[in-house]
């Protein structure tokens, strides 16, 4: 009797422990997710949209008119542009020789929301924690959230629908400034 | 080891010659610029050669007529804008203009070297070129005197050889009165003075000797004319300081009252003719002569009494005739200076070297905004110049290419103006491709660029309308269309094209294309008027097929500037819309002064009798239409031949007869005609109704009825003949009159062709627009589907949004970073 006992104890601890580990995985994930939410825009529902674009010192203006927008972007940075198949696009940004880099992966998307499965299916199951909405500066709706990597690692997406198309920014997690600084020059023609 | 030995050696030498490099002086080397007023400068280089040794406060003489080109088009008239620096570009010098002609391109110049090397070369810059400038004070920092430190006593350049002066250039104002009658002569150094009378001199204040070392040096030329004492120096009533003896032509000094001459033991005869530099520097008690800068002898004597007079003696008789740049120091110049002076004097163009002009202008200022207006072909590149830098920008404008950085030598185009935004057309590009943009400009010293900035051109549509911005969809009304047409001529009333269209078309509706509903089988247009600033237009093309139980999608494109509008002829030309069985066309789009054109390839324009453009209708059924009096104007065509058997015919029209006139005249419509009764006409009104015939006149067949209540506005009028039977009139696509069971056709050739009257008789009086001939009989279903096209277009089709290239399709994603060096070490598979 005592030895069933302490196998039910045993098992309520240990799926205790399970339970908060999923949890906190969860809980840290939302919670970062939160934090970086903070960075690339304001919960406000009343952001400004504008499509002038300046271009800060020490920064390339970048301008596609098919996709219809525009961002500036730090001129260490070299620019690699390929057409995806059925329309779609990728420019990426980066800095061989750094930590530094994003990409940008573009689209058609008639919805009107970005759905759990386009997420899932982008990020191969790998996005965590809650997505956080956000108003960019130029007044788009994004999500922001992590995902991840076998070989680049965490990521930081930042996803938001625009004159049709779904533009999925993707950088490395731990530079939410640098590319909420990036995102932030972002302009819609 | 022998080895490491060479490598040893080698290395050695590598660091000598980067040592060497180092040390060595070099005017392209940028230095600092003295001032941004002065526009010029060029670089002096005392050459370390010509310089005896180390040397400090040398004052350094530059024959301006050296200086390099452009130099006599920017210095000042007076050359007062010259100011010396050092090497550094900027510490100044002191200098004395002492001649300057502009207009002879010559001068003398003097600088005060703070110090000269004979073991490597002495920089210095010469400024010029500032308008604003003018010549010092001689007693200001950098002006005359201080060119002259205070060991000189008295220096004398004797000016330019047009007027003799006796100016002491120093701080001492030693200035020579002038006896007798010397004149001004060219001199080794500019001007000289020649002292040939017997009382010619110059008579300074009184230079003391007493207890001081002196250095005399002048320049003379040989041979001499006077062959007795040649003094030029000597005291108010004492000894010769230099001069040659009478006689014996010897050179040497001259102790008064004492021991007399004292000879160098150097006999000037011996020297070639021409100017030689002679120099007196006391030794002790003893005086070193030198001649041309070499040691020739000592006299054993150094005068203790005074200089006051200069190039004879007080007395007479003794002159030095040709002299030249005097100068007396109270010190011992030493044998260096002596050389040295000699050198710069002698040759000063081998003394030192002069560099080319420098301009104080750097190349502009550019920087690239963002490109505008991007399409597929075309974009809006955008720069601004923010400084000239000095210099006026010649050109400026934009640079483009699909790599990196681009230059003039890449794809370029101009812009207008100097300096502020400017703007340029990017042209010829390929759509979906990532161009490299920099804005430049041009100044006289080079071109400058901004950052390099990228774009993207807009995707193209496929199938041959890459270059094309846009496109709608004209979808065809199923109701609207009588039954299964083939190549019916489709009429589009360009003002019912999206938002957009009239800003992206080109003026004259040429780049138009239209395409069967797959966007790329293209078909015949015709753009029979096009006007841009008032957003209307008349646009038909040839529908391979209509159905009347599904909507036919046609596509029109637009927006490519670089297309321009088909041939008539082309195989998708306006003469291709009218392939049907259509005569004759006329859009009456024309000024019926003119010729009134014929759209199908028979040419049968018309010209209009007693017509202009004040006949013009706008705003008639499509486009413009024109109107008659009912008096005297017409159209005609009297070569025009109608076959006369056997004939198929539809005429279409669009008719506003004037109601008043209706009931009383006889209006007719058109008339092919000849001789007899032979015609086909059609009298639309005669007193009311209307008549059309085909064959002999005023029988059967013809289809005749009242024409009540057509008046006063447009309707749509067809006359049809199958040429054996059937007469057929439609009144507004309805079949209102006809004679099925009679025929008749002209029995001979009918020849000319009239509108708007029945041959120089019975006038139209109101409007006519979009009159059609076909040699064959037009179906009922035809007439109904014209007329629902022509009387209102917006509802014969539908007009889609303005389209823009996309692609479609919903794609997977591809991470396509790299990782940088987060992956170094790793192993990437792609």
């Amino acid at each position: 009797m005592r030895k069933i006992t302490f196998s039910i104890i045993g098992l309520l601890l240990l799926g205790a422990l399970a339970g908060g580990i999923l949890w906190w995985k969860e809980y840290s994930s939302t919670a970062s997710n939160a934090s970086a939410a903070a960075a690339f825009g304001s919960a406000s529902q009343n952001a400004s949209s504008s499509s002038a674009l300046g271009v800060p010192d020490g920064s390339v203006a970048y301008q596609n008119a098919h996709y219809g927008f525009s961002l500036a972007y730090p001129k260490n940075l070299s620019v690699s542009e390929r057409s995806e198949a059925a329309g779609s696009y990728t420019v990426s940004f980066e800095d061989e020789h750094s930590n530094q880099g994003f990409q940008i992966f573009v689209l058609p998307y008639a919805d009107s929301q970005i759905s759990l499965s386009r997420i899932q299916e982008d990020t191969h199951n790998t996005a965590a924690g809650t997505p956080q909405e956000v108003v960019l500066q130029n007044g788009a709706h994004a999500l922001v959230f992590e995902s991840s990597d076998p070989v680049l690692g965490p990521l930081r997406e930042v996803w938001f629908l625009h004159g049709g198309y779904l533009f999925e920014a993707t950088g490395y997690a731990g530079e939410d400034e640098w590319l909420a600084g990036i995102l932030s020059t972002l302009r819609f023609n | 080891m022998k080895k490491t030995g060479s490598l040893l050696f080698l290395c050695a030498l590598a660091l000598c010659c980067l040592f060497v490099t180092a040390l060595a002086p070099s005017p392209a080397r940028a230095a600092s610029w003295y001032n941004a007023s002065w526009s010029y400068r060029a670089a002096i280089t005392v050459q370390h050669g010509q310089v005896g040794g180390s040397l400090t406060d040398f004052p350094v003489y530059v024959n301006l007529a050296d200086m390099p080109a452009g130099f006599w088009s920017a210095i000042n008239s007076d050359c007062g804008d010259i100011r010396v620096t050092e090497s550094d570009g900027t510490t100044e010098v002191p200098r004395e203009v002492v001649t300057c002609s502009v207009a002879g391109q010559s001068g003398e110049l003097h600088f005060k070297a703070p110090a000269l090397s004979s073991s490597s070369d002495s920089i210095f810059y010469i400024y010029y070129g500032d308008s604003g400038a003018s010549d010092y004070a001689t007693s200001a920092t950098y002006g005359a005197q201080n060119v002259w430190d205070s060991n000189f006593k008295g220096v004398w350049h004797l000016k330019n050889g047009s007027t003799l002066s006796g100016a002491d250039s120093t701080s001492n104002a030693n200035n020579g009165a002038i006896n007798g009658s010397p004149t001004a002569v060219a001199g080794q150094v500019d001007g000289a003075g020649l002292f040939s009378g017997s009382s010619d001199n110059l008579a300074i204040t009184s230079i003391p000797l007493s207890g001081v070392s002196y250095t005399i040096s002048a320049w003379f030329k040989t041979p001499f004319t006077n062959t007795s004492y040649r003094t030029l120096t000597r005291g108010a009533a004492g000894d010769h300081q230099v001069l040659i003896e009478a006689g014996t032509n010897l050179l040497g000094d001259y102790d008064n009252g004492g021991t007399n001459f004292h000879s160098s033991g150097f006999n000037v005869t011996t020297l070639a003719n021409g100017w030689h530099f002679v120099t007196a520097a006391v030794n002790g008690s003893n005086t070193d002569f030198y001649v041309d800068g070499s040691y020739v002898g000592t006299a054993t004597f150094k005068s203790s009494s005074d200089i006051s007079y200069l190039a004879n003696y007080q007395g007479g008789s003794q002159e030095w005739e040709y002299t030249d740049e005097i100068r007396i120091s109270n010190v011992s110049r030493s044998a260096a200076w002596i050389s040295t002076e000699y050198n710069n004097e002698s040759t000063p163009s081998t003394f030192y070297s002069v560099g080319s002009q420098e301009s104080s202008a750097t190349s502009p200022t550019v920087t690239t905004s963002a490109a505008s207006s991007i399409t597929q072909t075309t974009a809006t590149g955008n720069g601004n110049v923010t400084s000239d830098g000095g210099a006026t920008v010649t050109e400026r404008g934009i640079v483009w290419s699909t790599s990196a950085n681009p230059t003039t030598a890449d794809s370029k185009a101009t812009a207008a103006g100097t300096t502020g935004a400017f703007s340029a057309n990017i042209t010829g590009l390929s759509p979906s491709t990532l161009y490299h943009v920099r804005a430049y400009a041009t100044n006289s010293v080079g071109t400058s660029y901004g950052s390099d900035v990228t774009f993207t051109t807009s995707a193209g549509f496929a199938g041959g309308f890459e270059d094309w911005s846009n496109r709608v969809a004209v979808t065809v009304q199923h109701g609207q269309v009588g039954g299964a047409l083939t190549d019916f001529p489709v009429y589009v009333d360009l003002s019912d094209m999206p938002a957009g269209f009239w800003s992206a078309v080109n003026s004259d509706c040429g780049d138009i294309r239209v395409t069967e509903s797959d966007g790329t089988t293209e078909v015949p247009r015709e753009v029979a008027a096009c006007n841009t600033g008032g957003d209307t237009g008349e646009l038909y093309f040839k529908a391979p097929a209509l159905s009347s139980s599904s909507d036919s999608t046609f596509y029109i494109y637009y927006g490519d500037s670089g297309a321009s509008d088909y041939a008539t002829s082309a195989t998708y030309g306006a003469q291709n819309v009218w392939t049907n069985g259509y005569k004759s066309v006329y859009h009456f789009e024309q000024d019926p002064s003119g010729t009134v054109l014929d759209s199908t390839a028979n040419h049968f324009d018309l010209a209009g009798s007693n017509m202009d453009s004040s006949n013009e209708v706008a705003g008639a059924v499509a486009g413009n239409g024109y109107s008659f009096n009912g008096v005297d104007e017409q159209l005609s065509d009297t070569s025009e031949v109608w076959p006369n058997s056997d004939d198929q015919i539809t005429v279409q029209f669009w008719n506003n007869i004037t109601a008043a006139a209706s009931a009383e005249t006889n209006h007719t419509v058109f008339r092919w005609t000849t001789s007899g009764t032979e015609r086909a006409s059609a009298h639309v009104t005669w007193a009311g109704d209307m008549y059309f015939d085909f064959g002999t006149c005023c029988t059967n067949p013809r289809a005749n009825g009242s024409y009540a209540g057509y008046t006063d506005k447009w309707t749509f009028v067809t006359l049809t003949s199958n040429g054996s039977t059937q007469v057929r009139s439609y009144l507004n696509g309805v079949k209102t009159y006809y004679n099925d069971t009679t025929a008749d056709n002209p029995n001979v050739d009918l020849t000319g062709f009239y509108i708007g009257s029945g041959a120089n008789t019975e006038y139209q009086h109101g409007s006519l627009d979009e009159f059609r001939v076909s040699t064959v009989e037009r179906a009922p279903e035809w007439v109904a589907t014209d007329y629902n096209n022509e009387s209102s277009p917006s509802t014969f089709y539908s007009v889609g949004v303005q389209e823009a290239p996309s692609g479609g399709g919903v794609p997977a994603r591809i991470l396509r970073l790299k990782g940088g060096i987060r992956l170094k070490g790793h192993i990437r598979l792609f």
